[in-house]
């Protein structure tokens, strides 16, 4: 039964297996059970016949005094010897084991405890069954043996045999056929998946039918059409993400080549080290978009993401991210600061980092110069909370739902973000089972943004 | 002051190499690893900016190759594979620093420096900031070279400052540089110090940035 354990078997190895052998072992106790069912009554009948002809003998046993002789007619005896097909033989001997008549063929028996008693012996080569009857007064009994070959027997054993083998055997081999046909045809529906399954493009992602399937699969099914329905949306939502990327690209890129077309054919100096300053504003641009194209890529849930979980100190981050967007927000007069305190998350050091830096750049990119981005960070309770505040003009309440979709810009914002840093965050938040929560500034002015983490255990 | 560049793209490289030229090194640029190595073997450089996607062998082995034959000059890594897992195994065979294409030039001019700046603090004892010049031998500083006095404490708090440039330095880590000094220094007090040092470092341009809630940044004069 071990390679019934094994994983690998088909569900059609493992039927045949659980229904073939057991078959045959039951085919095997059915032939033993059946064998003797009946061998047992038919020895029973020739033993009656064999005891008949000793209680005949023991009528013909005269007792006179202390001697007993047995008086048999010839005529008698040839009834008592007469049998188609086995040799009888018979003897009588009293209690002092001496033999008063019939064949020397047939030595003592020692009486069992039954009367009569029936033992299997040899004369010669030849099997012969026996039979001793007690016979007479108990004091002084005589001992009647009466044997016979077993030929007779035999031949019944052999009829018996061929009679039970024979059918049973044809019986199994039978089941065993019909089982395999009926396993076949159960089995066929999953066959038929499976080649509908196999058969398929990897870019075909319409449900199977589940016409003709079978009760016990169709969960299966089931669940196999809703893996498809969501790859299908999600395939749906990584064109429309690349037809929104490639546009997003193709906008500074135009701009990159007019203004080099321009550059190229303008005379003036002056002009063209303005021209060269836009470019390279367009090309920070196109950097920032394809950085964060790459970030949003790589936060995506993937199976190494557990792997990369350690503890990270998130004050220790965050003071990280300041080196990062000092110039940044200096570039920009905005006074960047920092209230930190310390907290312990388990988080994926990287992604972390990418998850603080977009909070910040988006304050920074949202804030007018002159403003102020407070970053703060700690833990309370349970939770370690990462938090940036700005004074910048602040989320309308009813977009706030909406900011964290890709591509998605606040109206009339004058940023020069590409849409994706939220998307980005909100990404790898929920691969830390971390919550964004977005609201107003102090005062009810510009955006905070707070992200609780649970703290590491 | 002279600088290897390990770049295949040759546009890229040019680009370095001039950007190095404006500011004052000398730049050599060859396109792979095997001819990095056989430079390296006859001549003698400061600093070396090392491309991990090389043809052949790629950047992560030039640079084991390069420790293992014994150069111990600093290694900037520049990459177009911007995951930090890279960076972070480059910095693990022997990289000193990382920067990920698409890069500006004067952020790549600033870790040069610094990274070459760094490196002579290990090998020599003097070591030069913009107009300032520090010598740890015999204890002196020089401003646009004139002597300038710096007692113990204003001393390693520049020091400190000056070696983590350009990144900020927290007040906790600029307490523990003054440790040797006094064994409870409160934050405070490094304010009392940064203070001093601002007003001696000004006249060359030199600047210590407060950077709200963490610390400070020592800020070079921008050379144009």
């Amino acid at each position: 039964m071990s390679l019934l354990r094994h994983r690998n078997l088909s569900i059609r190895q493992r039927l045949l297996l659980w229904l073939v052998p057991p078959l045959i072992l039951l085919w095997g106790l059915s032939v033993v059970g059946d064998y003797h069912l009946t061998q047992d009554p038919a020895e029973e009948a020739f033993d009656r016949a064999l005891l008949d002809s000793a209680l005949a003998l023991a009528a013909n046993l005269k007792t006179e005094g202390r001697t007993t002789r047995l008086s048999l007619s010839p005529e008698a005896e040839a009834v008592l010897r007469f049998d188609g097909t086995d040799h009888i033989y018979f003897a009588v001997f009293d209690d002092q084991k001496r033999q008063l008549a019939g064949d020397h063929e047939l030595v003592w028996q020692s009486p069992g405890k039954a009367n009569p008693t029936y033992f299997r012996e040899k004369i010669g080569d030849e099997p012969i069954r026996i039979v001793l009857y007690q016979s007479g007064a108990k004091d002084h009994p005589t001992y009647i043996q009466v044997a016979e070959t077993t030929h007779k027997r035999q031949h019944l054993i052999q009829r018996l045999l061929g009679a039970l083998v024979w059918p049973n055997l044809l019986l199994i081999v039978a089941a065993a056929v019909l089982i395999t046909l009926g396993v076949r045809s159960a089995l066929s529906p999953l066959l038929r998946l499976r080649d509908e399954v196999a058969a398929r493009s990897s870019r075909d992602l319409q449900p199977l039918t589940t016409a003709s399937v079978p009760g016990e699969v169709r969960p299966l099914i089931d669940s196999l059409n809703r893996l498809f329905g969501l790859l299908a949306q999600q395939a749906e939502a990584q064109q429309r993400f690349l037809a929104n990327a490639a546009h997003q690209l193709k906008t500074p890129l135009a701009a990159l080549q007019t203004q080099l077309e321009l550059a190229s054919m303008d005379p003036d100096p002056a002009s063209v080290r303005v021209r060269l300053q836009q470019l390279e504003a367009v090309t920070e641009r196109v950097t920032h978009l394809t950085h964060q194209l790459l970030a949003l890529a790589r936060s995506e849930p993937g199976a190494s993401m557990a792997v990369q979980m350690r503890d990270v100190d998130l004050q220790k981050t965050a003071e990280q991210i300041a080196s990062s967007y000092l110039d940044f927000s200096l570039e920009r007069s905005i006074d960047l600061g920092f209230e930190l305190a310390p907290a312990s998350i388990k988080a994926v050091p990287w992604l972390l980092q990418e998850l603080l830096g977009n909070l910040v750049d988006n304050a920074l990119r949202y804030t007018s110069a002159g403003g102020v981005v407070t970053v703060r960070c700690g833990s309370y309770g349970e939770h370690a909370f990462f938090e940036v505040e700005d004074d910048g003009p602040g989320i309308p309440t009813e977009e706030r739902s909406r900011i964290f979709d890709r591509f998605y810009r606040a109206g009339d914002l004058m940023g020069d973000g590409c849409g994706l840093g939220l998307a980005i965050v909100r990404e790898i938040a929920d691969a830390h089972n971390a919550e964004v929560i977005v609201g107003a500034g102090v005062n009810d002015k510009g955006a905070r943004f707070r992200v609780h983490f649970p703290l590491a255990a | 002051m002279r600088i290897l560049v390990v770049e295949d793209d040759s546009m890229v490289a040019n680009g370095i190499k001039e950007a190095l030229s404006c500011t004052g090194y000398t730049a050599d640029h060859v396109n792979s690893a095997e001819v990095a190595e056989r430079v390296l073997r006859t001549e003698k450089f400061d600093l070396a900016i090392v491309d991990l996607g090389l043809p052949k062998a790629d950047g992560h082995e030039l640079i084991r190759r390069m420790r293992r034959a014994g150069h111990d000059l600093p290694v900037l890594i520049l990459t177009a594979r911007d995951s930090l897992e890279d960076c972070v195994s480059g910095l693990d065979t022997g990289a000193d620093d990382f920067m990920t294409k698409p890069f500006r030039l004067p952020e790549l001019i600033a870790r040069v420096r610094a990274l070459i700046r760094r490196h002579h603090s290990v090998t020599s004892s003097r070591f030069s900031y913009g107009e300032l010049e520090m010598d740890n031998a015999s204890h002196t500083a020089h401003l646009n070279g004139k002597e300038l006095e710096l007692p113990g404490r204003e001393w390693s708090l520049l020091e400190t400052l000056l070696m983590s440039s350009p990144s900020v330095v927290s007040k906790d880590k600029l307490v523990q540089s003054l440790g040797g000094w006094d064994s409870d220094l409160t934050p405070n007090a490094v304010e009392v110090y940064v203070s001093r040092l601002r007003a001696k470092l000004s006249p060359a341009g030199i600047q210590i940035r407060t950077v709200r809630g963490i610390g400070y940044r020592l800020d070079e004069p921008v050379t144009a």
